[in-house]
């Protein structure tokens, strides 16, 4: 039996966001969310805001993210933010192509910890090809989270997918 | 009717529960994704003698969006620059093609570090290069996307260590066979015509709902 504890599946089809709520508690420290299928019905990256315990979505400047992007067509670029307002780049799609994207996030329940983030994910960019992300994000808030918010960097974009949240399994003793 | 009780500090417990866990309970919790760990074992494959390919030609393609793959492996050393890469099977036919795109960020802990890519390679690689003298394992793990899917392209994403001689080295990489087709076996070899003279790989489907 594997550590890893299915905690919830949330799909969504032509969506604007994605919104899974009540799965960060102080029953793990670690979480592993896989995203896919995912596609965006426009090109598109994928973003995620964390939801605190009350439910609100945090959009706050309190995000920093860097990502290393890796493309099969060109020289690889980087891209860094600070002080931003979400979590850039959990995902790439921009011909419907299908997308995976593996991340963890780690001590979001703590009131006394940033939650951290690291994720890989990829996409297919129409006329050049395939793109990668190896990426890292942080909320810089010592607040407890409950969840998380996936969603298109442009608003009128749709999202369709599958996310689903697993809990790694710490056995005390 | 109500599942066994599962006693306090336990995971989000998502369905009514009163009692203990029966047989019968443990069965139906496991189906829906409630009970039990969250990757399943595919197939695992061991290698103890010079082997030059391995596939897995019964992934559960069907059953599962996303498989997860942890291996390790020693080539023999007659051909030197061995490096480890896939090929996936669409309806049973293994594309051998330059159709595959990848990309790659490889470092290494005494040199340089640098990127590899392709648009049209009929090798996406797993590793950067990997070891062939014992102790020097080549060690990752690999997810595969919507393999099943055959609307989708199937995507690929890996993280690897290598000790190769002298040279420790990582590569993390993703890639993508473009082509939206049903694909249900994985083909493993090395890029240089290698054998595998020991490994163990492991192929699990991350469990859904």
């Amino acid at each position: 039996m594997s550590a890893l504890r299915l905690i919830n599946e949330t799909s969504g089809t032509s969506v604007s966001s994605i919104s899974v709520t009540d799965v960060f508690t102080s029953d793990f420290d670690i979480y592993k969310i896989v995203i896919a299928p995912m596609d965006i019905n426009n090109n598109n990256d994928m973003e995620l805001r964390f939801i605190n315990t009350s439910g609100s979505v945090v959009s706050a400047s309190n995000y920093d993210n860097a990502i290393s992007v890796m493309t099969a067509y060109t020289t690889f670029p980087e891209t860094r933010q600070t002080n931003t307002t979400r979590i850039t780049g959990v995902g790439r799609d921009e011909q419907q192509s299908g997308n995976g994207t593996v991340m963890y996030v780690f001590n979001p329940n703590s009131a006394s910890s940033y939650s951290f983030v690291i994720h890989q994910d990829n996409g297919f960019v129409t006329g050049s090809g395939y793109v990668g992300y190896k990426g890292i994000g942080v909320l810089k808030q010592t607040a407890s989270m409950g969840g998380y918010q996936i969603f298109p960097t442009t608003s009128t974009n749709l999202i369709t997918a599958t996310t689903r949240t697993y809990g790694l399994r710490v056995d005390n003793g | 009717m109500p599942y066994g009780y599962l006693g306090q500090n336990t995971p989000n417990q998502t369905v009514s529960n009163s009692g203990v866990f029966s047989i019968s309970d443990v069965a139906s919790l496991e189906k829906q994704g409630k009970f039990g760990g969250s990757l399943e074992l595919i197939e695992e494959v061991n290698i103890t003698s010079a082997t030059a390919n391995i596939s897995f030609t019964n992934i559960q393609e069907t059953k599962f969006d996303v498989h997860y793959l942890t291996f390790n492996l020693l080539f023999d050393d007659a051909f030197g620059n061995e490096y480890l890469f896939y090929q996936l099977y669409e309806s049973g036919v293994r594309e051998t093609a330059s159709v595959y795109q990848y990309a790659q960020q490889y470092g290494t802990a005494s040199g340089s570090f640098g990127e590899q890519k392709s648009t049209g390679t009929a090798l996406p690689l797993l590793s950067i290069s990997a070891g062939q003298t014992t102790n020097e394992l080549t060690c990752g793990y690999v997810y595969w996307y919507n393999l099943g899917n055959s609307s989708k392209y199937s995507f690929c994403t890996n993280h690897t260590v290598q000790y190769d001689n002298t040279a420790f080295l990582m590569n993390f990489s993703g890639s993508v066979l473009p082509q939206a087709s049903t694909v249900d076996g994985i083909y493993l070899a090395s890029g240089s015509g290698a054998n595998i003279v020991q490994g163990n790989f492991k192929l699990y489907g991350v469990k859904q709902l």
